[in-house]
């Protein structure tokens, strides 16, 4: 199968524009470079990025890659370690798996690539990990995939549901599958016992179970935080969101502004306070879940049962299979 | 699984840690705004070599 190419870059400008903007009130600032591929873009566009950051005080800066890898060479992990970037690639286990959804316009499989470029950052120390897309190709074969990445000292993962979009040819999994997959992951996690095994998806909840603080994005309750600005200067939501104008937060250029950003985030919180008032015992975990999830609409508040109940399960899972060890937490000064 | 097998040194680490954020997070009264509140990679900084 053939795709189309295409590479919308964002100019100088509005990059210089966008940095500006979204530095201007606070300490620190994450920005999370995604694609299609962001190595597209060139390294002059991210040096320049990081010219307009250092110009910047009192500020933290703080960027993140999330790419396929196929790009990476000497120069960008050079660039990379030099200017403190950490990068996620994008890897969906062995070649069999990674092929049937990632290859080029021209229909070849991009895995050598990517893993030639993991290998680049994994010498540079500036490889984070790896994130799995979960898709009906490699749901089945949980232990196997951890394995593979294990065996190609890939060891801080996080899996991800794949959205039923863009190139992936057959995506549309039911939540019940998912969550088993996970569970299986959880089991051979414990089976492995590595502490140097990081798998993100489990340890957060891990980690939350266990009288812990650290959130990954989808149990923070905080999804109007994260805002996704495109090559144009428009600003949507987080980009797990479809792109709509139902979620269309404003411009960079026009500074015009809809109120949706106010709309979601009265949302969240009406979310939340209808978790607290139909007791869920979850909610101390999810902090009512992740937003594209829960809403098909900015009007609609109420938890999508078959989500809750799977993830509930997956929580009591791993929950009933810490609480078969004598853990004792030490007591935390008050 | 009873409660006399040997704890998985995962969870072990994973208690450890949750110890240690429990803690910071009562001396440094951030819970609302602290370094995990990130996204994607954010904690997960390779280790040095």
């Amino acid at each position: 199968m053939q795709r189309k190419r295409s590479c919308i870059t964002m100019s100088e400008d509005m990059l210089e524009k966008v940095i500006k903007i979204f530095s201007a009130k606070v300490k620190d600032v994450e920005f999370i470079w995604h694609g299609g591929d962001p190595l597209m873009a060139g390294i002059d566009f991210f040096k320049k990025a990081v010219e307009i950051q250092k110009k910047i005080k009192n500020v933290s800066f703080h960027n993140v890659i999330q790419t396929n890898g196929t790009l990476v060479n000497k120069d960008w992990a050079e660039f990379f370690s030099l200017n403190n970037f950490t990068i996620g690639v994008s890897l969906d286990g062995p070649k069999k798996f990674h092929d049937y959804n990632r290859y080029y316009y021209n229909g070849l499989g991009s895995f050598d690539k990517t893993m030639e470029g993991i290998n680049i950052l994994q010498k540079y120390n500036v490889f984070a990990g790896i994130i799995c897309g979960v898709s009906e190709i490699n749901i089945s074969y949980p232990k196997d995939l951890l394995h593979f990445f294990l065996d190609n000292n890939i060891t801080s993962i996080k899996f991800m549901l794949i959205k039923n979009i863009g190139h992936y040819k057959k995506a549309a999994l039911l939540y019940e599958q998912y969550y088993d997959f996970l569970i299986q992951i959880f089991d051979e996690w414990i089976s492995i016992d590595d502490v140097l095994v990081n798998i993100q998806n489990i340890q957060t909840v891990v980690n939350l179970l266990l009288g812990g603080i650290e959130r990954e994005c989808v149990y923070m309750g905080k999804c109007s935080n994260f805002v996704t600005v495109y090559s144009n200067g428009d600003i949507y939501a987080c980009d797990s969101f479809p792109k709509k104008q139902k979620y269309f937060f404003g411009n960079i250029i026009t500074n015009c502004f809809s109120n949706n950003s106010s709309r979601l985030k009265g949302v969240i919180q009406k979310r939340k306070e209808c978790c607290k008032k139909n007791k869920c015992d979850w909610f101390y975990i999810c902090q009512g879940g992740c937003s594209k999830d829960f809403y098909g609409n900015l009007s609609v508040i109420k938890p999508k049962k078959h989500i809750c109940l799977n993830q509930q399960k997956y929580f009591a899972y791993i929950k009933n299979t810490i609480d078969k060890f004598d853990l004792k937490r030490k007591e935390v000064g008050l | 699984m009873n409660q006399n097998q040997d704890i998985p040194q995962v969870l072990l680490a994973a208690l450890e840690e949750a110890d240690i954020q429990a803690h910071a997070s009562l001396e440094e009264a951030q819970y609302e705004k602290g370094p995990w509140d990130k996204g994607h990679w954010a904690n997960r900084k390779p280790k040095p070599k």
